[in-house]
């Protein structure tokens, strides 16, 4: 037997694919039995039989997160490929979810924090951020006359073109100055006299700073274990197979670097 | 290092992080499954090194691999509670172990080390489980937790941490996050002192004694077999933090689990363990 039938014909695994749906999307949709089916096909008929695992050990970690995918993708077809402020993106994901379910979903920041498995002061940040930057696109006040239930419908929002998914002409050094005046101010209680100012004033040190601040692959990846998903040096130690010690040591180094060069180019903050 | 002191130094990185511009990752961007048989060590040169790339330097495939984490810390957490009658984890090697032997760092496979583990004991289990759906707090006492309790502020950091840990074997086992009676446990614990090693170190153990506590209480919930190895880590921990004035409160029962000969008094240690942490809840400062 194919290692995939079970996870096509057990009734336990048809069973967490509902819940799964219900839990992480099912309010995003008008029909969520609909939108549930059509999951489940896409994920029994599409991405299982495109699943070529070279070993088969442990597969159910790949199949839920396959499934996840599936989820995802399902939501962002459905409305319209909006995307997030250019400020999240620069930091890349999983912040950048936190638009999706905050904006599109209407996720409290504390399920936000549960399911994205993040820091709930972090996703807290963002939210606020968000919020007070009115980031969140518009929804429409129109009325429907099925009556549809009010926390249901959500392709009522209007997105602008600017927050649609166009990967094409953005403006990188623009989105990194964004980015850094967002993060640098935006998400803690300093708010800078004038951001225009600040904005001018970053983008003639940037060229420099960015020299300076030149990362390695592995200073990326204990970044983001770190600061992103809020991993201890021991679970960072066990992800990449380091000792703890080497990655307290690689740590403390790292973060005393990145805190020099921006003293140094930002001798304010 | 105070709490402001921090999210000044994650700002700071998230802000490199926004700044970086890697060059582009050699070869095309890993399917999933591709992804997930570098994690166990199956994918040759030189593409290995091209997916380590691509984790390190697109967000994106970094995210397939935290979710593939994620996923397998959820078998992992499923397996250590549901599956007491299959082989389980004391049939392998402690994972330290073969985490030690399987040690590099952005040599291939990279990242791969702790995750081909995880596969491996997959191997060594030899059975897919699905999430488990129990109630940690079936059959207890109400009135364990009652009361406003005042205590130092040292023993309310402490008393913390052990509950953060509770919670995140909670969410490793995707139960509700919840403690009897709905209550909420903490997330985070309080941070210690600059360079307060010892605090460190102390509000580390307590949160390994508090998931241990939550492992062993399922046990004794679902009646699993026991796991000699829980007993065995909470002793260890009990001698290298048992002494500590601010963790009076936990002593007890938490000689009486590591002396524990037989079941009842195991369980009965561990529910009293856990109903004392959870005081943590009330715990007034004084």
């Amino acid at each position: 037997m194919s290692w995939r039938q079970r996870y096509i014909e057990n009734r336990q695994w048809l069973d967490w694919y509902r819940r799964e749906f219900k839990f992480r999307v099912g309010r995003s949709f008008d029909d969520p039995d609909d939108a549930c089916s059509a999951a489940i096909e896409t994920m029994l008929f599409e991405k299982l039989p495109a699943l070529e695992p070279r070993h088969q050990a442990n597969l159910d970690a790949l199949v839920r997160t396959t499934y996840r995918n599936v989820l995802r993708d399902l939501v962002r077809e459905h409305h319209g490929r909006p995307r997030a402020p250019v400020e999240m993106q620069r930091v890349g994901e999983p912040i950048a979810q936190i638009y999706f379910l905050h904006c599109i979903h209407r996720m409290p920041s504390q399920l936000i924090s549960e399911q994205l498995r993040l820091p709930s002061t972090s996703v807290l940040e963002w939210v606020n951020w968000l919020k007070a930057k009115n980031k969140c696109p518009k929804r429409t006040p129109t009325v429907s006359l099925s009556g549809a239930d009010p926390d249901a419908p959500m392709r009522e929002m209007e997105i602008r073109g600017d927050e649609r998914e166009d990967p094409v002409g953005e403006d990188v050094e623009q989105a990194q100055l964004s980015a850094l005046v967002a993060i640098l101010f935006g998400l803690s209680d300093e708010s800078p006299a004038s951001e225009t100012t600040l904005g001018e004033s970053l983008r003639q040190i940037l060229p420099r700073l960015k020299a300076a601040l030149v990362l390695s692959d592995e200073d990326r990846t204990l970044l983001r274990l770190r600061f992103i998903e809020d991993r201890s040096p021991s679970q960072i130690a066990e992800a990449t197979g380091m000792k703890v010690h080497t990655v307290r040591r690689r740590h403390t180094a790292l973060i005393e670097r990145i805190g020099d060069t921006f003293r140094q180019h930002l001798p304010d903050l | 290092m105070n709490t402001s002191d921090d999210d000044r130094i994650r700002h700071l990185c998230l802000a490199a992080l926004a700044l970086d511009e890697p060059a582009p990752a050699g070869g095309e961007r890993p399917s999933l499954d591709e992804l997930w048989d570098w994690m166990a060590g199956q994918v040759p040169e030189p593409r290995a090194t091209q997916i380590g790339e691509h984790v390190a330097r697109d967000p994106r495939v970094h995210e397939q691999w935290r979710e593939l984490r994620d996923a397998l810390e959820e078998d992992q957490a499923s397996s250590a509670v549901s599956d007491g009658h299959s082989r389980t984890e004391r049939d392998a090697p402690r994972r330290t172990g073969w985490l030690e032997s399987l040690s590099r760092w952005l040599s291939p496979p990279v990242y791969g080390g702790a995750f081909a583990t995880v596969a491996v004991l997959g191997i060594a289990i030899g059975v897919a489980r699905q999430p488990p759906e129990p109630d940690l707090w079936q059959d207890w006492q109400v009135l364990k937790t009652s009361g406003v309790l005042e205590v130092q502020q040292d023993e309310a950091a402490e008393l913390n941490a052990f509950l953060v840990g509770m919670r995140e074997q909670m969410r490793l086992m995707t139960l509700p996050l919840t403690g009897p009676q709905g209550r909420r446990l903490p997330d985070r614990i309080e941070p210690c002192g600059d360079s307060d090693t010892a605090c460190v170190q102390r509000r580390e153990g307590l949160r390994e004694l508090g998931r241990l506590s939550v492992l062993s209480r399922f046990d004794c919930v679902l009646d699993n077999e026991w796991r000699p190895e829980r007993q065995r880590r909470a002793a260890e921990l009990l001698a290298v933090l048992g002494e500590q004035g601010s963790l009076a409160r936990l002593r007890a029962p938490w000689q009486a689990w590591a002396a524990a000969d037989d079941t009842i008094a195991r369980c009965n240690a561990i529910d009293e363990l856990l109903a004392r942490g959870l005081t943590g809840l009330d715990a007034h400062v004084s």
